[in-house]
């Protein structure tokens, strides 16, 4: 089976005038299966919008090499970019045009019918804000005009950068849905965003990226499994933390406490680490792990020592 | 290539600084023919005559005069030139058989120049907007090829602006036409003029088309209107200081003064510079294709926002 993307150690390195330049991509290896919806989680400068730049060939990679539905990219982009659909950043559309006027320029690329405009527009719940100049649309709306931009061609592959951003909650659950509806149907959905609890409910697998570095990569459920811990209340969560750090466990600090990343037998060492420095915990209890928690343990490693 | 230079034209047509544009330059004429139709009356043909013929005596009385013109343009022919401007033309019709001159606009105020500034201020508008507003990234997630994306937003911005100016100078001659039938004289209007006046339409139009690409294509080179226009002004000083120097050898080269040779069909600016149509026609394509040549090589390795 052919993999929807295939990055080969790619690295983009901006040059700069004052010193080294800035590497926005340090090596990256990332693999994305065919079907199903895929995130991309980093914070931000983490190089997400650099690494779907380099595979739509908008910014050229410095090394390394990229593959799409099985052709190279960019430079073989144009064999397949009927079959991908793609927003980077915030939506760019012309301000003094209809929403319905920059569809049918953009279908007029490729000879779409107009009916598919009004289809697509009604897909994303613009159609009787359709004929409003784009000037008057809400951020919300550019960015439902934009993924109706990229459903007009009908792709196999979506590559839609912070697609969330600035819709209100019945929008987000919309585009979730939608999200998750053309994943269901077989198609690739490449999403990129920083609202973790967003790409937990939409996303089979996830990749993690820091620093341009990609820390983590696999099906959602497996890196929850990475940090699974329990939860310790206490009254000093910095010297805690650091006290749980120095017995040798991993950990990381929460709201009014720590989370340990040890199993239910490794607890008792814990509070015995604890104790013995004079801090008493108050509450232990297993945690759940969400995403957030994993992203912020993998990024926290990748923090440079100060 | 066709469908993506048709999407480009469609997309230029609809900008509403193309249409306040086109509406701006319609209302314009249309004020200027009304002028013209309110001071002009009918006259015989032989009253037209006699009225050149008045006003060729006092051009030759001033040129005789031997008086020296406040400023030499072309040391030999200043002081006809002069004369020619300075004495006022005692024509009370207005005849269609000067629209020639209202197109070229090079002696008299015309078309020529006001719509090859507009166009290439709407071909640097059309091409900066695609950076500045960012959806040249759109285009090319729809169209990675991007000597192809390019090409066809410049060719675009000079085909649109050539039918533009075309139905424009139409324009312009319809409502001319409309006030010499009523208040003036269509007398003269031989198949000659009628051929010349077409000519120097087509070159208007030509030479517009061709500004409209040099714009679009500054505005690739400096990826935004603003450096569009900064870049055209600059020349645009240049040349005036260049003139300034009244030097030939200086004058054959540049833009502006080819362009005149170029719309006037040759004649005695033409002659004065040593330049044939031809070789002005060459110098402006020239020009132009190596503003483009440049604009497409920077745009196929530039990162884009």
């Amino acid at each position: 089976m052919v993999n929807a993307i295939e990055v080969d150690e790619m690295r983009k390195a901006y040059p700069s005038r004052r010193g080294a330049p800035t590497v926005a991509l340090d090596g990256v290896d990332l693999v994305v299966p065919e079907g199903g919806v895929f995130g991309i989680l980093g914070p931000n400068g983490s190089g997400k919008t650099t690494l779907i730049r380099c595979l739509l060939g908008l910014t050229r990679p410095t090394a390394g090499k990229a593959w799409m539905l099985g052709s190279e990219v960019p430079g073989d982009l144009g064999a397949i970019i009927q079959r991908i659909g793609a927003v980077v950043e915030v939506p760019a559309m012309f301000p003094t045009f209809t929403g319905r006027r920059n569809l049918e320029l953009l279908a007029g690329y490729y000879g779409i019918a107009p009916r598919k405009v009004d289809e697509t527009l009604g897909m994303v719940g613009l159609r009787s804000r359709a004929d409003d100049l784009v000037r008057a649309y809400s951020f919300g709306m550019l960015q439902r005009l934009g993924l109706a931009a990229t459903l007009l061609k009908d792709p196999s592959l979506f590559l839609l950068d912070e697609p969330a951003n600035g819709l209100d909650p019945g929008g987000i659950r919309e585009i979730r849905q939608l999200l998750r509806r053309l994943g269901a149907e077989g198609r690739t959905v490449f999403v990129s965003s920083h609202i973790l609890a967003e790409v937990q409910q939409i996303c089979d697998r996830v990749a993690i990226l820091s620093r341009g570095r990609l820390v983590a990569t696999g099906p959602v459920h497996e890196l929850l499994g990475r940090t699974a811990g329990h939860f310790l209340r206490v009254d000093e969560p910095a010297r805690g933390l650091e006290t749980v750090t120095a017995a040798g466990f991993r950990a990381v600090p929460v709201d009014a406490g720590i989370r340990a990343l040890v199993s239910s037998e490794e607890t008792k060492a814990v509070v015995r680490a604890l104790t013995e420095n004079g801090i008493y915990p108050t509450e232990i209890r297993p945690d759940e792990p969400t995403l957030e928690d994993v992203f912020l343990e993998l990024t926290h490693e990748q923090e440079p020592e100060p | 290539m066709r469908r993506l230079i048709g999407v480009e034209v469609r997309r230029l047509a609809s900008r509403p600084l193309s249409r306040g544009l086109l509406v701006a330059a319609a209302v314009v004429a249309l004020g200027a023919a009304i002028v013209v139709a309110v001071l002009s009356h009918p006259a015989t043909q032989a009253a037209v005559e006699r009225s050149e013929l008045e006003y060729e005596r006092t051009v030759e009385q001033c040129i005789r005069s031997g008086f020296r013109p406040p400023f030499a343009l072309y040391p030999k022919d200043a002081r006809a030139e002069f004369c020619e401007e300075a004495v006022p033309k005692a024509d009370f019709t207005f005849q269609l058989t000067l629209l020639d001159d209202v197109l070229e606009g090079v002696d008299v105020p015309g078309t020529s120049f006001p719509l090859t500034m507009a166009a290439g201020v709407l071909g640097a508008s059309f091409l900066g907007a695609e950076f500045t507003r960012r959806t040249m990234t759109v285009t090319l997630t729809w169209i990675p090829d991007r000597v192809r994306v390019i090409v066809s937003k410049v060719v675009s911005a000079g085909v649109a602006v050539f039918v533009m100016a075309l139905v424009l100078q139409l324009f312009v001659g319809l409502v001319l036409a409309a006030a010499a039938g009523l208040r003036g004289t269509t007398g003269g209007m031989s198949a000659e003029v009628i051929a010349d006046t077409f000519g120097a339409g087509a070159r208007v139009a030509a030479v517009a088309s061709l500004a409209a690409m040099a714009g679009a294509s500054l505005a690739v080179i400096a990826g935004s209107t603003a450096g569009a226009l900064g870049i055209g002004l600059l020349y645009a000083l240049v040349e005036t200081l260049i003139k300034g120097l009244e030097d030939v050898a200086w004058l054959r080269w540049l833009l502006g003064e080819n362009a005149v040779v170029f719309v006037v069909g040759g004649g005695e600016r033409g002659a004065a510079l040593g330049r044939s149509v031809l070789d002005s026609t060459v110098i402006l394509v020239v020009s132009t294709a190596a503003l483009f040549g440049a604009a497409v090589a920077l745009f196929s390795r530039r990162d884009l926002a």
